[in-house]
């Protein structure tokens, strides 16, 4: 894909870098409007709220320490503690405590939240971001250049980016434009950052990402710089996660562009995120509905994004996580083989030698209506421009009503959730696994998913001419989907013959994982890991394509035992 | 700009005037009427065929007036004209407006043409909407409410007390509707589950016909009550299949209004149902109805809904062999008691 120019030349004038130009105005801002937020959530308990904090956050530095988390953590909190438990007598004194300690704990999450950007280093952290993602995606495509000399061109036709990006970028200046994707991998943040930077033009795009990835030294380095701010998954308490909150409505009401996961946290299953999380959408609500009430007249630009990975490096902790919760007792976790040293050696090969693509499908920008956006930023419904502001008032006044944004904030995530749908861009190695899934599981009609899993690889063998049929006859099921604009096609999955677009996939799928899910061999197609076969066969569940899948008499129960 | 706070009421039928009566004694009402003779009457004599309405009614017909002046506006037309009626509020109706309909029955929209013939055999159940629906379809409004509950028009319009449920998923329409039509004598309810009170609403309908058959018939009380609690059940079931909760059927809007309209010779329905038990067609009661029995509409769709999610509802099926397969009434009640089922409603 080409490379757009950017929109704003000069980076002093986008918006995180007005944004991060001082930061110490944001953390103190930050701390001040969260302290507020506490109160008013909180306003009767706050000896309570800040005793539940201190009890977990003593809990997380034993069971859960990071090396990026501060020196002597525990006894900070002890101390905290003993302030909140000590020598307090008079209720008059208690208010005191209280706001001392309040004041200490949101300002200590504000300074861990609150990111950084700076120009100077920004053009250096992405030259070393250039690097890594052309270790990770394939440094051996052109041939004879070592790992960190290879053509930065060449890396980028790795990503595919389609969508109405002209549109986006027109768009940009008419209001603040909120980039939501879907979330797979701990790669997204900064992929999407980085890819979106490089390609499209637009501004850098400020984005959470966990504090885990903070652990690698280099790693925090050059987040800090590239405009991240931190999320820790850990802190699950009340002050925390208002703190974040308050972040999050003080970066969209001062125009900064930001990249929000909607999921909140990667899918497990590997299917498309069908409940957004709704705090966030909550967020994206109230700072539109605040916009219009105190007579700003400010836009929320809605961008939905599905990011389609051909395999994902944590695919298999994360299935196992997902079967684990959804199957309870009838998940029956095995233990993994021993791998032999030449397999390891194979799967470095593999790595190596084919790496992996990425898509980047950009929805339709909208507004928090789900409506569309025309290219002045006007929202258009029933083919005509209307004004969303009605949507917030009561009696020609602007008013706010935390249940009616609530149920706003529902319809909000149904329309991305839909947007999600229609974008997901359909790779070989989703058809493949999908396809082959559908046929082991249609194989044993009588026995469940996790019944399934239990049976010995043998049992999951299929001939490849029975396959290739099956993958043409969802291929044109497929493209008869993306016709009536259900969901997008690669240009491989639409224009190849069954063939290529299997031995495509299966490459595809066995570039981060060992064993390879599938294999071929004497006609046959063989499955090593069906839990992974789930794990990408679930991108493509929900579309109504298994009842074309049918197991014929030939396939039907075959147990391959010589060819292991 | 909306310069006074007024209610809107679309529909001048029977159950239009009575709540435009009951929001005059709260807020000034534009009542809109495409009938100009209507609206002349109601301006100048300040009633209408022999009922007699508040001073505060204004009549147009002048859909522009009616959403300029009102935020709130309530919809209360036949199911079949409920559709063509919004369309032609159209651009008037804005993303301010707050629209609370009070029709009980189902619309049928497949994209056809409006002269073509409709075929119920082919409906699919994507072509079913409920008005909320319809309004979410044809204008920019969002926030929606359905107003359903055991509210016979002639005893509203009498002062006769009663209560009814506006339900909605947000609560200023829920309160902005109280605040208009609650008063003494009719007591206003709120709930968030718009669909529940929507079926429960259209499908009550049905009941209703059943019951004046058994009237007619003169099978007594025993027989209707039961036929009103395994009525209900059936309903239920529709609703469950249809994704809403079925505890929601037990309230005011499902067993309230059942019981009302199932039991009282006011109701359009159940008098429908006692005529036919007398023998008489079908088309001949409708052609003597001066209003629209929604009922007869109704039964048609829902048979179809329970074919196609393959429910198991007798008295419904029954109802419908009776009116458009000929089966007869005696025959009909007879194999309903040999129906084998031996449970009770299970309360869990």
């Amino acid at each position: 894909m080409m490379e757009y120019p950017y929109i704003i030349k000069n980076l002093k004038n986008w918006p995180i870098s007005r944004f991060y130009s001082n930061r110490q105005r944001v953390v103190r801002k930050l701390t001040e409007h969260a302290i507020q937020r506490i109160k008013s959530e909180h306003p009767d308990n706050i000896g309570s709220i800040l005793s539940e904090v201190i009890y977990a956050e003593k809990l997380r530095t034993k069971a859960n320490p990071l090396k990026v988390d501060p020196p002597k953590e525990y006894a900070y909190w002890k101390r905290l503690e003993s302030i909140l438990s000590g020598g307090v007598v008079q209720d008059k004194e208690a208010v005191g405590v209280h706001e001392e300690l309040l004041q200490k704990i949101v300002k200590r999450y504000a300074e861990e939240i609150v990111g950084d950007f700076n120009i100077k280093t920004f053009g250096f952290a992405r030259k070393v971001l250039t690097h890594l993602f052309k270790l990770i995606y394939n440094p051996f495509y052109t041939k004879g250049q070592a790992i960190f000399w290879g053509n930065r061109s060449d890396l980028l036709k790795k990503f595919d980016v389609v969508g109405p990006l002209d549109h986006i970028r027109h768009l940009f200046d008419k209001g603040t434009m909120m980039i939501l994707p879907t979330h797979f991998s701990n790669l997204d943040s900064i992929l999407v950052g980085y890819v979106i930077e490089m390609l499209t033009g637009l501004p850098a795009f400020s984005y959470g990402a966990g504090l885990n990835l903070y652990d690698y030294e280099v790693m925090a380095y050059y987040m800090s710089r590239l405009g991240a701010y931190k999320i820790d998954r850990r802190k699950k308490n009340p002050v925390y996660a208002s703190t974040l909150r308050e972040f999050s409505t003080i970066s969209i009401e001062e125009g900064l562009n930001s990249i929000f996961f909607s999921g909140g946290t990667r899918s497990r299953s590997g299917a498309l995120e069908s409940t957004l999380k709704l705090g966030l959408m909550n967020t994206l609500i109230d700072s539109q509905n605040e916009f219009y009430m105190y007579g700003k007249n400010k836009k929320l630009i809605i961008v939905p994004l599905v990011i389609s990975y051909h395999s994902i490096l944590e695919a298999s902790s994360l299935i196992d996580q997902h079967l684990r919760r959804t199957g309870k007792s009838s998940y029956l976790t095995s233990r993994n083989k021993k791998k032999s040293s030449l397999g390891k050696l194979r799967f470095l090969y593999r790595l190596f030698k084919y790496g992996s693509g990425t898509t980047l499908s950009f929805g339709h920008p909208i507004d928090i209506f789900g409506n569309r956006l025309d290219s002045e930023g006007n929202s258009i419904k029933n083919e005509k421009v209307i004004d969303i502001r009605g949507y917030f008032e009561i009696d020609g006044k602007v008013t706010k009503d935390i249940q009616r944004n609530r149920v706003f904030s529902r319809h909000l995530a149904n329309a991305l959730t839909q947007s999600y749908r229609k974008e997901n861009v359909v790779l070989t190695s989703h058809l493949v696994a999908f396809c082959a899934f559908e046929i082991f599981k249609k194989k044993y009609p009588n026995l469940d998913l996790f019944s399934l899993l239990t049976l010995p690889m043998e049992y999951f063998i299929v001939a490849l001419e029975d396959f290739y049929n099956v993958i043409e006859r969802i291929q044109d099921v497929l493209i008869t989907k993306s016709q009536e604009g259900v969901l997008k096609l690669s240009e491989t999955v639409e224009s190849s013959i069954s063939k290529f677009i299997v031995s495509d996939g299966i490459r595809h799928l066995e570039a981060y994982h060992n064993p390879a899910p599938l294999g071929m061999k004497k006609g046959l197609l063989l499955c090593n890991d069906l839990k992974i076969l789930y794990y990408y066969h679930n991108r493509l569940d929900g579309y109504d394509m298994d009842q074309y899948i049918t197991v014929s008499g030939r396939s039907r129960i075959k147990i391959a035992t010589s060819l292991y | 700009m909306l310069r006074q706070k007024r209610v809107g009421i679309i529909g001048a039928g029977k159950f239009g005037l009575a709540l435009a009566n009951l929001a005059g004694v709260n807020l000034p009402v534009t009542l809109y009427s495409r009938r100009t003779d209507l609206v002349q009457q109601v301006n100048q004599k300040h009633s209408y065929r022999d009922i007699k309405l508040s001073r505060n009614i204004t009549a147009t017909n002048d859909p522009n007036e009616l959403c300029e002046t009102s935020q709130l506006i309530f919809q209360v037309t036949p199911s079949i004209h409920f559709r063509k009626v919004i369309q032609l509020m159209g651009d008037q109706l804005t993303p301010r407006h707050i629209i609370i309909h009070g029709t009980k029955g189902f619309d049928l929209w497949t994209g056809r043409k409006s002269d073509e013939p409709f075929n119920y055999d082919s409906l699919e159940l994507s072509g079913i909407h409920t008005m909320s629906d319809v309004i979410l379809q044809e204008t920019d409004v969002i926030r929606v409410g359905a107003l359903c509950g055991p509210n016979l028009a002639d005893e509203i319009l009498q002062g006769l007390p009663t209560a009814t449920v506006i339900a909605s998923e947000f609560d200023e329409v829920i309160k902005m509707g109280k605040e208009a039509i609650g008063g003494d004598r009719f007591f206003v309810f709120g709930s968030h589950d718009i669909k529940a009170a929507e079926l429960a609403g259209a499908l009550k309908n049905v009941i209703a016909l059943a019951s004046g058959i058994l009237r007619g018939k003169s099978m007594g009380k025993n027989a209707e009550s039961m036929l009103i609690v395994r009525g209900l059940r059936e309903m239920m079931l529709i609703g469950e299949a249809l994704g809403s909760d079925s505890l929601s059927f037990y309230g005011t809007s499902g067993l309230g209004d059942l019981i009302a309209t199932a039991t009282s010779t006011k109701s359009r329905n159940f008098r429908c149902g006692m005529r036919i038990a007398q023998g008489e067609r079908i088309e001949d009661i409708v052609r003597d109805s001066q209003e629209v029995i929604e009922g007869i509409r109704t039964i048609k769709i829902a048979y179809r809904i329970v074919n196609k999610l393959r429910l198991r509802v007798p008295i419904i099926s029954t109802i419908y062999k009776i009116l458009f397969e000929n089966k007869r009434i005696e025959e009909s009640i007879y194999e309903l008691m040999k129906y084998p089922l031996t449970s009770d409603i299970d309360l869990k």
